[in-house]
């Protein structure tokens, strides 16, 4: 079957567009480390297409490498929010013991 | 009998000889971090590090005159313009070993800062040598996430989680932007490496459209990482949460490694087509100017004046980069050596200020410091002096030669745009040396803790470096010179 690149390389820029509007306009961290995902996938999208296109396998390659690396940032991240959400559990610990003496 | 063999790349040891030594050094770090007592941590930390760092120097300086030559199929460009960038990295990263050396808050994860401190020069000193996207891509990750947990390397402080979590987001974002950059460059010409891209666009082969729109989406990449406005909503968040020695770090060598970089891949692969992404890099560069002075003007806390300042420092290097001659990349690799210094410098100063108050510093805690430790007073006179452009510090002769090859290439507005940028820089840096000599303050009459010994003699050496390279530039120029000469031949 054939399809026109333009087709994938339109699916990847929407939804590259979708991710950057998260990142602009949410402010839950989940949510813009969700986005920014779909930022990371849309371009291994571009890159699985064009690779296809050229018939050259580098770019399938980098959009391996991109997984790893785009889960590795994901761990960190979430490791932040974590430490964040832990810490601001602390604070409420602290409160309702103040509030039993 | 058939013998199996199995062909690889070409494998040049010498050329990643530096990461080699940073990442094994990190590695090494880490699992005897296991074993080693909590009091022997810090101190054998920093020697790790430190000599991890001098070592990773050597490869750098003995392939100093070499001429250039490309390695890993290309995909690595070993020449002095990244050898110069790399010792530079190596540079800041052991004065960041030094600053931190005796911080409270890090003992219990010194381990930890100096093997990520490691990860992070080996991504930086990788990318200054990448000769292509995907590599550029890895190395930029690699420092990028090392550079994100060190930001909340004091996981008890909620500054530095909150400035982490900005870092990473908005820095992922401009990863992003880079990599979707990349994928259309490779849609547009079916290659990944520099010099292949730039011999597709010759012969005509590429995409016009396609290849526009990933040069533009490369350029907004690369504004995010050298924090130039308008991507730069990170920095002072970033530069004011994480700990000091951080700051310092990542202020010197983040910027020198985003410019080399943007250098790099904008004159080796599209440098034929300067003309579609000169005017926007000068956009940039007026844009950093602007918000990057004016925003420093309102500023009290001397961290975040320092993040505001540093996004208008981004405004010279870029104008270095969208005049693109040789002698504009011999002009951009003083200033990096030059501010570099001068920055460190100035955050270490923080850092030991933060250290006797044990609170943020304001500008105002400067007041009369003059009477209390004249030396390190006058150090940051040099360093203030020098960040505003006066002479005879090295700041000044970094300007100028950035404006006279502005002049020369064409792009005589930037550099009226950078003189104006530098009076408005006045107003704010001009703050602090005018305090220190404040006599209006009452001296307290609690005696002094003692002087941060290793610190205090970091910060005098990177003042007197500063203004003897100002008074002096030609040794640190020649080098510069010789750098920017193993790129563009012009």
């Amino acid at each position: 079957m054939h399809i026109g690149v333009e087709y994938f390389v339109s699916v990847s820029a929407i939804v590259f567009g979708i991710g950057m509007f998260g990142v602009f306009t949410r402010r839950s961290p989940l949510i813009l480390l969700l986005s920014v995902e779909l930022m990371l996938n849309s371009c291994n999208l571009t890159l699985i297409a064009f690779s296809r296109y050229w018939g050259d396998q580098s770019g399938q390659v980098f959009a391996l490498i991109v997984m790893g690396i785009a889960a590795s940032e994901v761990v960190v991240g979430l490791g932040l929010v974590v430490a964040v959400a832990r810490r601001k559990a602390d604070l409420d610990v602290d409160r309702l013991t103040a509030l039993r003496h | 009998m058939i013998t199996l063999t199995v062909t690889t790349v070409p494998v040049s040891w010498s050329a990643i000889a530096p990461e080699i030594v940073l990442l094994s050094c990190a590695c090494v770090l880490l699992t005897c971090a296991i074993f080693l007592p909590a009091r022997l941590a810090h101190p054998v930390g920093a020697a790790v590090a430190a000599g991890a760092f001098a070592a990773a120097m050597v490869a750098p300086i003995a392939q100093w005159h070499d001429a250039p030559r490309t390695a890993f199929d290309d995909t690595l460009r070993i020449d002095a313009f990244g050898n110069g960038a790399r010792l530079l990295i190596f540079a800041a990263g052991l004065l960041a070993v030094v600053v931190a050396w005796g911080m409270p808050h890090l003992f219990d994860r010194a381990v930890e800062y100096h093997a990520l401190l490691l990860a992070a020069a080996a991504g930086m000193s990788l990318l200054a040598v990448s000769n292509s996207l995907v590599i550029a891509f890895i190395a930029l990750e690699l420092f990028s996430i090392a550079l994100y947990v060190l930001v909340a390397i004091d996981v008890d402080a909620l500054p530095g989680l909150e400035g982490a979590l900005k870092y990473l987001i908005v820095g992922s974002v401009g990863a992003a932007f880079l990599l979707y950059g990349s994928a259309l460059v490779y849609g547009a010409t079916g290659q990944f490496e520099f010099d292949l891209i730039a011999q597709s666009i010759r012969h005509g082969d590429a995409h016009g459209g396609v290849l526009l729109l990933g040069v533009a989406m490369i350029i907004v990449g690369l504004g995010f990482k050298a924090n130039s406005a308008p991507f730069h909503m990170w920095t002072p968040d970033a530069y004011e949460g994480a700990p000091t020695p951080v700051t310092a770090f990542m202020s010197a060598a983040t910027k020198t490694v985003a410019l080399v970089l943007a250098f790099r891949v904008l004159v080796a692969a599209f440098g034929e087509d300067s003309a579609i992404w000169q005017d926007a890099v000068g956009a940039l560069a007026v844009a950093s100017f602007a918000v990057g002075n004016l925003a420093a003007l309102r500023q009290a806390n001397v961290k975040r004046m320092l993040a505001y300042s540093t996004i208008g420092h981004t405004g010279f290097l870029f104008t270095a980069v969208a005049v693109h001659t040789q002698a504009a990349a011999r002009a951009m690799f003083y200033y990096l050596a030059i501010y570099s210094l001068m920055n460190i410098g100035a955050f270490a100063l923080v850092a030991i200020r933060e250290r006797e108050l044990g609170r943020p510093v304001l500008i105002d805690d400067f007041r009369g410091y003059a009477y209390r430790r004249p030396l390190l007073a006058l150090s940051m006179v040099v360093f203030m002096l020098s960040l505003a452009g006066l002479p005879p510090m090295g700041g000044f002769i970094a300007k100028i030669t950035i404006w006279s090859s502005a002049v020369d290439g064409g792009q005589t507005y930037l550099a009226i745009v950078g003189v104006a940028a530098t009076l408005v820089g006045l107003g704010y840096y001009l703050k602090i040396p005018f305090a220190l000599v404040d006599r209006d303050v009452p001296i307290p009459e609690s005696p002094y803790r003692p002087a941060f010994a290793v610190t205090s003699a970091t910060v005098l050496a990177t003042a007197v470096a500063v203004m003897v390279l100002g008074i002096i530039p030609g040794p640190l120029l020649d080098l510069a010179q010789t750098a920017s000469a193993s790129l563009i031949g012009r």
